[in-house]
């Protein structure tokens, strides 16, 4: 079947030589018509959910009335965009986003690494195994499975924590309400939860070395920490770059929900982001095209990081996303 | 290939989530909306028809099913729904809209032509009749044909249906107008010997008494005195107890203001800022969910707290639940008086469930009335909320045993929604509640009913201010954020002043300037 279709293939490419580029690229998709069908589905998931919601930015120049709707509505220009920057508090949330960004990028972000390593070197499978399944699970738990969590170690009434620091004599601490921690424990959180799940890929791709390399090095007398130095990490480091440029065009992006369970009125001072914010504006007062403007400057923000970012890695390390 | 099994995964999970979306739609509920069970069913009374020896007066009326299922078939053709008919000698055509999309399809169904007589709404806030003058004015046909409507709705209602003098609805009145208590462990009280507190100081004293004395009797010193809920919610009383409430508005130096910026707002924080320092407010008011704050009650934890007035049999029934051996009892409080203030306290008043508005072009507006006026009597009202006897209640006496059961089977329980017009009614909730819950029910009730802030801007449309600057409502972050600062101790009481600067300086003076405008001229 397959030596057919290769015959089949290199006559008609024979045939097409004098054709135009264009007609001969129809024919191949011809060709490989069964393949191209199954690229259909994802490339309508693409255009549905990612391409056509883009039109929908328009709001953010209108001064979008639900009972309009988008045709209706009228145009105000960079009124959004001058409320927000303008807004008083709007320095305070760029800085919180930013820190606790910067936060995530130097902790939560080599976390899962540092874990896949971790867990290459195991021997044992089994313990292997059972590590990588219960360190993955708080990954399925909810944000507010995870505050209950949370609150449940660290509250000074009931919290476990707390318990302890009374019966060892200290002082109890309110740790949730106390603006120090905060950002520790938003930063903690997230990495408790997610750092399993996003092992994989770098589990993944520590399996996708060859094992010869290893072989050759162990010939040449490398011990398993020469071994992780020369081979593991040079084989994980594409996955890590492409990864860290797209974690770098997300971020003002620092997932709503994460800051919003430990968000109080006393650490809105270290705590308010641009995305609570955006929930408060937008959900709770209908503040339809604020927010969408503020969802415009954002992306507009990871694009031209994404972009810089890519070409500074390019030209330290030959990789990158494109 | 793991990938291409994916996608059409992920599209079918998309379009599953996208139905079920919808799906959920039309489930949503009106914030505004009474449920229909809450004491908003009516019944007609038998007594005095119009005008007994005339045709009967045919008109018609819209109103929302309240997510209620309707029964198939006219509703007018229905036992129950007649025999008010023919109680009240009209010939009433009820038409149940669904509670969905209520807005959006009244204006399809009048943009059509599709005039009714009667119109259900709520508020009359952001309604369109009235704002269009197509609401007929009620003043001088009430008082002909509504005199049991008059005396039986309370003032405030109609207060809050009055557009500068002129009574534009029937409103359905709320069980009390200050729908928030101080609900206190009666038992706590008994076992340390207190007194009800009548003063702000002698409320602090009893707090420091249950903080103190392990009324809870485990022996440890566990107890949280005052508890309360994350943004500073359920603490309402307490600012009350100093004639402001962060929702309500006042009337201050010929301004219009807004609670939150009243200087009484600056005792009341001194207030809580001192139960903070004192640790007699749970020290984690600031992120405590509904769910916990409710447990933390439940476990014989907290002395006192805040909550719908007439919730006292839904405490009496929790606590007799979860701590079945203590002799559980809890009672709702006056709100203390602040020490240094005088004059009303409570919480804000909301005096109106849902509001029937009357048509200009209504050819028979005296007998619409008439029929409202009937059910807000005692037999119009055990219609609405109990039915038809022998059927879905019966009377033993002076008890009703009401059947809900077989009212949800008739498909009849829907009637409260286009007739329900009475507030909290003793028969009715007895019969519903049991005499004991009944009991604790009215206790709550009963102390509401002595208090209460007024609120002058009750039937004002949101500032167009508010809209523009969502922060600087009473949920925005500037007031919550100064606030809490300010109880936790991080800013000296006098940041309350910066605070007030802040915040009229970002819009607020232009909230102040819009609502001060709308009160003058409708006042």
């Amino acid at each position: 079947m397959a030596e057919q279709y290769t015959l089949e293939q290199n006559s008609l490419a024979a045939s097409s030589m004098n054709k135009s580029r264009l007609s001969s690229f129809f024919k191949y998709v011809l060709r490989n018509k069964p393949l191209y069908m199954m690229l259909i589905p994802s490339f309508i998931f693409f255009v549905v959910f990612r391409y056509v919601p883009i039109f929908g930015s328009v709001i953010a120049f209108q001064d979008f009335n639900i009972f309009k709707g988008i045709w209706q509505s009228d145009w105000v220009g960079l009124k959004w965009f001058d409320q927000l920057f303008s807004y008083p508090q709007f320095k305070r949330l760029l800085v919180n986003t930013l820190i606790i960004s910067f936060y995530q990028l130097i902790f939560s972000f080599p976390a899962p690494i540092l874990l896949a390593c971790l867990l290459n070197e195991v021997r044992l499978s089994i313990f292997k195994r059972t590590v990588q399944t219960i360190v993955y699970l708080p990954h399925f738990l909810s944000w507010t499975i995870v505050f209950g969590f949370i609150y449940m170690l660290l509250s000074p009434q009931m919290g476990m924590v707390n318990g302890i620091i009374a019966d060892l004599g200290g002082e109890k601490i309110h740790f949730l309400q106390n603006n120090s921690y905060i950002r520790s424990i938003i930063v903690g959180a997230g990495m408790w939860k997610e750092m399993g799940w996003n092992s994989i890929i770098f589990l993944a791709a520590i399996a996708g070395i060859s094992p010869s390399l290893y072989e050759a090095a162990r010939m040449d007398g490398a011990n398993r920490w020469k071994q992780f130095v020369h081979v593991t990490f040079p084989g994980i480091l594409p996955a890590f770059v492409i990864l860290l440029l797209l974690k770098v065009g997300h971020v003002l992006d620092l997932g709503f929900e994460q800051i919003y369970i430990f968000l109080t009125p006393a650490n809105y001072n270290v705590a308010d982001v641009l995305d609570t914010y955006t929930y408060r504006a937008g959900i709770m007062n209908g503040q339809y095209s604020l927010t969408t403007a503020i969802g415009f400057f954002k992306s507009i923000v990871g694009f031209i990081l994404l972009i810089a970012a890519n070409q500074i890695s390019k030209w330290l390390t030959d990789e990158g996303l494109y | 290939m793991k990938k291409l099994v994916k996608v059409p995964l992920l599209l079918l999970l998309s379009l599953i989530f996208i139905v079920s979306a919808c799906g959920q739609g039309s489930n949503i509920k009106n914030g505004n909306q009474p449920s229909a069970d809450s004491g908003s069913t009516q019944a007609p009374a038998s007594d005095q028809p119009a005008a007994t020896s005339k045709e009967p007066a045919s008109f018609t009326i819209f109103f929302s099913d309240h997510n209620i299922p309707m029964p198939t078939g006219k509703l007018k053709e229905l036992d129950v729904i007649k025999y008010m008919a023919e109680k009240t000698n009209v010939d009433v055509n009820p038409v149940a809209i669904t509670h969905s999309g209520y807005a959006e399809q009244l204006k399809l169904k009048i943009a059509s032509g599709d005039i009714p007589d009667v119109l259900q709404t709520w508020g009359i806030a952001g309604d369109e009749t009235v704002a269009s003058g197509k609401a007929l004015v009620l003043n001088d046909l009430l008082k002909e044909y509504g005199p049991n409507l008059l005396e039986r709705i309370p003032q405030s209602s109609w207060d809050a249906v009055t557009v500068q003098g002129k009574i534009m609805g029937i409103p359905q009145p709320t069980a009390a107008a200050a729908a928030k208590m101080i609900f206190v462990r009666k038992d706590w009280m008994d076992a340390l010997n207190l007194d009800i507190p009548k003063t702000s100081d002698e409320f602090l004293d009893m707090l420091r008494a249950f903080r103190d004395n392990d009324p809870n009797g485990n022996k440890q010193k566990d107890e949280i005195p005052f508890s309360m809920r994350e943004n500073l919610s359920w603490g309402d009383n307490l600012f009350g107890m100093f004639g402001v409430n962060p929702d309500s508005t006042i009337m201050y130096e010929n301004e219009m203001i807004p609670g939150i910026i009243h200087p009484n707002m600056k005792q009341a924080l001194a207030f809580f800022k001192k139960m903070y320092e004192e640790k007699l407010l749970d020290i984690e008011f600031l992120t405590n969910s509904s769910q916990i704050w409710t447990q933390k009650i439940n476990s014989d934890l907290v002395g006192a707290w805040v909550h719908n007035s007439q919730n006292g049999y839904h405490w009496r029934n929790q606590l007799l639940e979860f701590l079945p051996d203590k002799k559980t009892e809890v009672i709702a409080i006056p709100t203390p008086q602040g020490v240094g203030y005088e004059g009303p306290v409570g919480v804000k008043e909301t005096a109106v469930n849902k509001t029937f508005i009357i048509f200009d072009t209504a050819k028979n507006p005296e007998a619409i009335i008439s029929m409202y006026d009937w059910l807000i009597s005692d037999e119009g009202q055990i219609w609405s909320a109990l039915g038809l006897e022998g059927q879905t209640y019966t009377k033993n006496g002076d008890i009703y045993t009401y059947d809900m059961e077989a009212d949800k089977a008739k498909n009849w329980d829907w009637r409260g929604a286009a007739f329900g017009i009475h507030g909290f009614s003793e028969k009715v909730e007895k019969a519903r509640q049991g005499e004991e819950g009944f009991q604790a029910m009215k206790q709550g009730i009963d102390v509401a009913l002595k208090e209460g802030l007024p609120n002058p801007t009750a039937a004002m449309p949101v500032p167009k201010a508010y809209n523009d600057n969502p922060e600087l409502k009473n949920t925005g972050s500037l007031w919550l954020e100064a606030a809490t600062l300010i109880i936790l101790g991080d800013k000296p009481l006098d940041y309350f002043d910066e605070f007030v600067a802040q915040w009229r300086s970002q819009g607020g003076n232009d909230a102040i300037k819009e609502m001060t405008d709308w009160y003058n001229e409708n006042k």
